[in-house]
């Protein structure tokens, strides 16, 4: 009920809240609301313009645009949810490690992620996809190997405030084992803070999904996934725009839908901004 | 404190805007170096995808080779004014043309002829047939082979292999190993300025042996993305495009668009096929009945019309028959019959036993991957609507995209099931049937392709004997075999594609896709 | 202050060296061939395998994995980055002829973006869910949203090819440079916009403005002389961050606008397994990255008196 009432008073929640849902029915009812098959080659009616019979036109090879984007929805979406979790819990226990124990544990965590943030993005993805082949399970790994080190430092910080805490002492005080305390104390405490930066890495991770797809390291064609379709519609971005128009609104869109719900969700769990609203 | 901050404050703004005013005054510096055009001089600007040295193309309007090649794959002559081959094939001796003089005045002349060869052979293939060079007189040059090398003139025509550089290209100067570090040939232009990424600038060499180009200069432009290069013709910042490159950079949906805004377009065929290669080793290409139904069943003619509005020709051979050895008698042509695709298929076993609407044998799908190296002009294209073509003979045709270096080390390892890429053409020996090539079975890049043992007797008798006559006929019984086996599905000829503004006359395709013939063209 | 910049420097040097060689490892291992793919995109035909061996040959690539690492990281300590395999000339070379437009970019991305981001993000914490702060909002809201590929290519339909204004590739002049600046600038001003407001919002609660505000000091003169240094700290590490990234070659915008800088190269570097220029650039662009974050850090002391760096790690 008070999560309810909170979407209800904030209304960036509700916009993004209203957003996601619909996004998400758009890629649960996909199939209930196009009305042509996303994979259907037919060269003869290819890069119609916008109008009645294809709402959003066709693309090079006569596929309906419009229900590519609906069903693009499941690939975007699922993929950019599963990659921000995978990475959320991955940093949250590797940070909470590093920070909690300090010492060699830490230094060691600590020097490979200034590596691996001072590596070039672009390689780490380029030699996972080269070497493992584009799919989808490969992008997954890549987006994780590389996303994984902000959430990771990112807890560290947040764990050594939270282990200053008196009840963290308290908790050792009455014997409790450092697994116990980390996964009991530790975590819980910082799990809301990483959850807002989380609901705003969901849209960061849809507009990385698109850009590795636009440049040939992502979902294979002919996926109906919105960077591989602005990937495929490049080529005729000065001659049928359209092509390239509607997925572009699409990851716009899906996008700032995460991001209003971040934004919003912050307001309420970080009570520095809560303050700040109520005056 | 008050005091401070305020000072505090005013420095970070006034070096912010500092900042951003250097960064605009870089910006505006760089552009007095656009080719400062005199007036009254006739600049031909084209728009180039690679960095001028990085190309073969741009290279060859500076530095000559000793023979060429026409578009047939016949040798003419170009620093080399005639050659005698001797009997056996192995003595070549070279008539080199007199009076010719380097960009930077170093006479071109047996010894200096001798240097460029011999820096040659250390990179080029028939380098390590070579028994030794001699120079009897001033301007000639005898190459002595230790056994007879077929496609030695091919190499000499090729750009990227064989320019004759002047010995003070080269760093250390006259070494033979050296690197080419200053671009001096004898050239119709002169290198003159290089900027990295950006731009050369070539101007006319007056002392030319051949016709003098009728443009002053020739200003290259490094556009890399073919978009940008046609907005930059239509707005009048470059003359001519897609002739610096080798394949078809200007995209065959932008054609009717640049015919409508007046754009001039010329199309070249250079025999260049895009071709889907099976890999005969495995099942369930390793049938010829399969290989030659899934020839059979894919609409070349609905394909350009639809896809390249007609823009580029079907293929119905495995290369362009009009080359010297090319399939030119070949009986058995592909065409599109999707009833006697499915006959062939079920002759072969695959039926609809299930009734899913793909085709089954022993249990097993007929299910097969493309594997399509990125960036391989038109294939995702191509690849999608074969797809829908397959889908129509009840075989299911899945795609697989790789980053180019992967996949071509797939298709080298033969980890493939069909792979996406376009045949040999000039200057090496068109088709791929050359010893070492795709179709003879010595081939290390193409261990899957077709390989036969009467195959290779026929392709090592073809290239081990100087006799041409014995070659063209020993040529059109290769073709007859590979046509037979229908190793690969030869799709359409990828044009060359070349647009220019309604200032520049007297275009004229080059010979092969590496020449530039610049030297008629005149700019308004 | 001192020690802090040298242990810095030396985690950096270590950083670095692990970085290039990690990077070495990742694409020898990767499939495809320098040599042939050198050959197949400057020759333009299918290498035959004795070009092939030749070129290995002649650039050391036939050498086992561990000999080609430690070659290379004897040529590093005498300072050489070796010989890009693609263009034949020095990395360091390679590296120098593209970097000012990308340090244009870079610089001009990030000054326009503080430029109009700052002002912003303090209005609108100035005045909190006004108008002006709910709008302002969504605008920043929407400009992290906008994929950048895409957002570069919608500029140049709209204004070079649409309305003719613009050039919509190339490098040169001031023209050249609006719209990938303009496309680099709308993400980073956003997220400049949206943190300085939270940044400011923070300090604005803080007890010695909220004693000016008892003395009876005017709104402008506590936010803009007062709280702004404060507030300024977050936002300098954000920059700083930004600037590093972008400094290493903003490789998307640089494609979609032919822009002839660094990062451009890079990714044809990798296409290419064109080894000592993808090692040098890891090298060159973790050193660039590690002296912005000093900077920062540096100026994080200047900012924030508070902020001493000796108890760290105590």
């Amino acid at each position: 009920m008070q999560i309810l009432e909170a979407i209800r008073e904030n209304k960036l929640l509700l916009s993004g809240s209203i957003l996601i849902l619909v996004f998400i029915a758009l890629a649960v009812l996909a199939p209930f609301i196009t009305l042509y098959d996303p994979n259907d080659v037919k060269v003869e009616i290819r890069l119609l313009p916008p109008g009645e019979q294809h709402l959003m036109g066709t693309d090079g090879f006569g596929r309906d645009i419009f229900s590519r984007i609906i069903y693009g929805t499941r690939y975007s979406l699922f993929l950019a949810l599963a990659v921000v979790s995978v990475n959320l819990l991955l940093g949250l226990m590797i940070g909470s490690i590093a920070g909690y124990f300090g010492g060699m544990i830490d230094e060691l965590i600590m020097r490979t992620v200034d590596v691996l943030l001072a590596f070039p993005n672009i390689i780490l993805a380029l030699c996972i996809v080269g070497v493992l082949g584009p799919s989808i399970p490969n992008l997954l790994v890549a987006l994780v190997a590389l996303g994984w080190v902000g959430y990771t430092r990112i807890s560290r910080g947040l764990v050594l405030s939270i282990k200053e805490q008196g009840f963290i002492g308290a908790a050792k005080a009455l014997g409790g084992s450092n697994m116990y305390i980390i996964v009991r104390h530790i975590i819980p405490n910082a799990f809301p803070s990483l959850l807002v930066l989380a609901t705003l890495h969901v849209g960061h991770t849809i507009l990385s999904i698109a850009a590795l797809s636009f440049l040939g390291l992502g979902v294979q064609a002919p996926t109906p996934e919105w960077g591989a379709m602005l990937s495929e519609g490049k080529q005729f971005i000065f001659t049928y725009p359209h092509v390239m128009i509607f997925p572009g609104v699409a990851i716009t869109f899906s996008v700032l839908s995460f991001n209003l719900f971040g934004e919003g969700l912050r307001d309420i769990l970080d009570p520095r901004a809560r303050e700040v609203l109520n005056v | 404190m008050q005091l401070r901050m305020k000072g505090y404050l005013r420095t970070v703004t006034i070096a912010l805007i500092s900042l951003f005013l250097i960064s605009v005054a870089a910006g505006c510096a760089k552009t007095g170096d656009q080719a400062p055009a005199t007036k009254g001089e006739k600049v031909l600007r084209l728009g180039a995808v690679k960095d001028f040295k990085e190309a073969t193309e741009g290279k060859s309007l500076i530095i000559e080779r000793f023979v060429g090649v026409d578009h047939e794959g016949n040798f003419v002559p170009q620093l080399a004014e005639s050659w005698d081959i001797s009997e056996d094939g192995k003595t070549y001796t070279f008539h080199l043309r007199q009076g010719v003089e380097f960009h930077n005045g170093t006479a071109f002349n047996a010894s200096t002829a001798k240097f460029a060869f011999e820096w040659i052979a250390k990179k080029a293939p028939f380098g390590s047939y070579i028994q030794k060079i001699e120079t009897p007189d001033d301007f000639t040059l005898k190459v002595c082979f230790n056994e007879y090398y077929a496609p030695f003139l091919l190499d000499l025509a090729s750009g990227w292999t064989s320019p004759v550089v002047c010995p003070e290209a080269v760093e250390p100067a006259g070494s033979v190993e050296g690197k080419l570090t200053n671009f001096i040939g004898t050239g119709p232009f002169k290198l003159e300025n290089y900027e990295k990424d950006k731009q050369a600038v070539l101007v006319r060499n007056d002392g030319y042996w051949g016709s003098k180009p009728k443009a002053d200069k020739v200003v290259w432009k490094t556009i890399p993305d073919p978009h940008a290069q046609i907005v930059a013709l239509k707005a009048g910042e470059v003359d001519m495009i897609g002739i610096t490159e080798h394949h078809s950079s200007i995209p065959y949906v932008e054609v009717p668009g640049l015919k409508k805004a007046g754009i001039q377009v010329d199309t070249t065929t250079y025999g260049r096929y895009q071709v889907l290669e099976f890999n005969c080793h495995k099942e369930p290409f390793n049938h010829q009945k399969v290989r030659q139904a899934l020839n059979l069943a894919v609409d070349r003619e609905k394909m350009v019309k639809e896809l390249f509005g007609g823009l580029a020709e079907p293929a119905n051979t495995i290369t362009a028959p009009w080359f010297k050895f090319g399939p030119s008698n070949v009986e058995q042509k592909y065409g599109y019959d999707p009833e006697k695709a499915k006959q062939l298929l079920a002759e072969a076993g695959w039926k609809d036993t299930d009734g899913d609407g793909i085709l089954d044998k022993n249990g097993q799908p007929f299910t097969f991957e493309l594997l399509i190296p990125a960036g391989e002009a038109n294939a995702d294209a191509v690849a999608i609507f074969v797809q829908s073509e397959m889908k129509k003979i009840g075989v299911e045709m899945k795609l697989l995209t790789l980053e180019s270096g992967a996949a071509w080390d797939r298709s080298k390892k033969g980890e493939y099931e069909m792979f996406v890429h376009h045949s040999f053409c000039l200057p090496s020996i068109p088709g791929g049937i050359g010893i070492g090539q795709k179709y003879h079975s010595g081939s290390k890049s193409w261990p899957a392709a077709y390989h036969a043992q009467e195959l290779d007797r026929l392709i090592k008798k073809a290239w081990t004997s100087p006799d041409e006559s014995q070659r063209k006929q020993l040529c059109d019984e290769i073709w007859d075999i590979l046509h037979e086996q229908a190793p690969c599905i030869p799709l359409y000829d990828i044009v060359k594609v070349v647009a220019y503004r309604d200032n520049v006359s007297g275009f004229k395709p080059g010979p092969t896709m590496f020449d530039m013939e610049l030297q008629g063209i005149e700019v308004k | 202050m001192r020690r802090l910049i040298v242990r810095r420097l030396i985690s950096a040097v270590f950083v670095m060296l692990i970085a290039s060689l990690l990077s070495f490892c990742l694409l020898f291992f990767a499939p495809g061939n320098p040599a042939e793919i050198v050959i197949r995109q400057q020759s333009g035909l299918d290498p035959t395998y004795a070009e092939i061996e030749l070129f290995m040959k002649q650039h050391d690539l036939d050498r086992p994995f561990l000999v080609q690492c430690l070659q290379w990281s004897y040529l590093l300590t005498r300072g050489n980055l070796g010989v890009s395999l693609r263009t034949g000339e020095p990395v360091l070379e390679e590296f120098t002829a593209r970097f000012g437009p990308t340090f244009q970019l870079a610089v001009a991305a990030i000054v326009l973006s503080v430029i109009i981001g700052l002002p912003i993000g303090i209005m609108a914490a100035a005045k909190p869910n006004s108008l002006f702060d709910h709008v302002t909002r969504i605008v920043a809201l929407g400009g992290l949203s906008v994929p950048e590929f895409w957002l570069g290519l919608m500029l140049m339909l709209c204004f070079s090819l649409a309305l003719g204004w613009l050039p919509c590739f190339g490098y040169g002049s001031v023209n050249h440079l609006v719209l990938p600046v303009v496309t680099l600038s709308v993400g980073i001003t956003a997220s400049l916009a949206r943190f300085m407001r939270a940044s400011m919002l923070e300090v604005l609660h803080l007890e010695y403005i909220k004693t000016a505000k008892a003395k009876g000091l005017r709104e402008a003169v506590i936010i803009w002389k007062h709280a702004l240094k404060n507030a300024l700290t977050p936002v300098v590490t954000v920059l700083g961050t930004q600037l590093g990234h972008l400094l290493a070659g903003a490789v998307i915008v640089e494609t979609v606008f032919s822009w002839p800088g660094i990062g451009k190269f890079f990714v044809d570097s990798i296409y290419a397994r064109d080894y000592p220029v993808i090692q040098g650039f890891v090298i060159i662009t973790a050193v660039m990255y590690v002296l912005v974050n000093l900077l920062v850090d540096v100026l994080y002391v200047y900012l924030d008196p508070r902020v001493r760096y000796e108890g760290r790690g105590q």
